[in-house]
């Protein structure tokens, strides 16, 4: 009789650990779960800011067109966003981030970013003692962490619009050779230094190419500055 | 005797007493925490802990600035409350002159 209350599983403690372990083994992973989260989506942050950073400093280097510089800097972003695949979405079925092209802008983004331009001053888009607004701007969505729930706690975002939100680069961008060509040509000599002149020097030899090398005649062989 | 026995064997004694602790202890425990998680739902404590720190970095990432979406514009030394798009540091004057603006 007394052998039988000894082996009482009820009034032994031997099944507490696992009780423990399970309580411990959620909570623990419940809090990993979260804090991986939030890391990697800050860390996904950086990575997003670098590829948007990388497209307007390939938008801003001087090419034969403004439009061709577009054209560069897009192949730049997805270039970019075909080696973090899970990251951006480019290549990926089910990635953790969305980081899509289609909502990439390139230029004046007082002009072309509602966004922006909706929070800025028309004295911001006037004021001429900055830089101007020239870069990148890509929407950014933190998919992963947008879709978190932790167990007894719920939702760890309410409103998953608000993380989605645009990432913006500014760098201001080197002129074209069209634009170089048609200041120097154009606007610098015949609308400027001819017109000085009264008109009598001499025409250029012909209208130069874009990619051809710059016509001389009466000084037209000087440094532009370009 | 057999009732001394009886009293002494089944009633008289303290076995059995941790089971009813243990389920009492188990109810309250549970009903605290559960308590406590339903008040963080409803409250949606976690969102608000999540919310507003990420929103700021939402618009570091757009604007350049730590702010959060409340405020209405920045307040820097020689630049009274301005627009967001304004507190950007692409908005702060660089080139050298003698006579720099803030």
């Amino acid at each position: 009789m007394k052998n039988r209350y000894l082996h009482n599983p009820v009034r032994g403690s031997s099944g507490f650990i696992i009780a423990d372990f399970l309580f411990a083994f959620v909570l623990v992973l419940s809090i990993g779960i979260f804090v991986f989260g939030l890391t990697f989506s800050l860390a996904t942050i950086e990575v997003a800011q670098y590829i948007v950073w990388s497209t307007a400093r390939n938008y801003s280097a001087g090419n034969f067109t403004e439009i061709d510089a577009q054209k560069n800097a897009r192949e730049k972003f997805k270039n970019l966003t075909a080696k973090f695949p899970l990251l951006t979405g480019n290549g990926a079925a089910d990635p953790w981030f969305e980081l899509f092209d289609t909502n990439l802008l390139i230029g004046d983004l007082s002009v072309i970013d509602p966004d922006f331009s909706a929070k800025i001053s028309s004295d911001d888009k006037t004021n001429r003692n900055r830089q101007p607004w020239t870069g990148a701007s890509a929407k950014l969505y933190l998919k992963l962490f947008a879709g978190f729930q932790i167990p007894f706690l719920g939702k760890v975002v309410e409103n998953q619009n608000s993380f989605e939100f645009p990432i913006r680069a500014f760098i201001i961008r080197h002129p074209s050779q069209e634009e170089c060509r048609r200041f120097f040509y154009q606007d610098r000599y015949i609308l400027g230094i001819k017109k000085l002149e009264n008109g009598t020097l001499a025409e250029p030899l012909s209208a130069p190419s874009l990619q051809g090398g710059a016509a001389t005649s009466n000084g037209f062989g000087e440094d532009n500055g370009c | 005797m057999k009732s001394t026995t009886f009293l002494g064997s089944n009633l008289n004694n303290n076995r059995g007493q941790i089971a009813i602790e243990s389920v009492l202890l188990m109810v309250v425990l549970l009903g605290a925490f559960l308590a406590v998680t339903n008040y963080a739902r409803d409250k949606k404590l976690l969102s608000k802990f999540v919310d507003k720190p990420m929103q700021s970095v939402a618009i570091m990432a757009g604007y350049g600035v730590w702010k959060s979406v409340d405020d209405t514009g920045c307040k820097a030394p020689g630049r009274p409350g301005v627009s967001i798009g304004k507190c950007h540091p692409n908005s702060i004057a660089r080139s050298l002159s003698s006579n720099p603006q803030p």
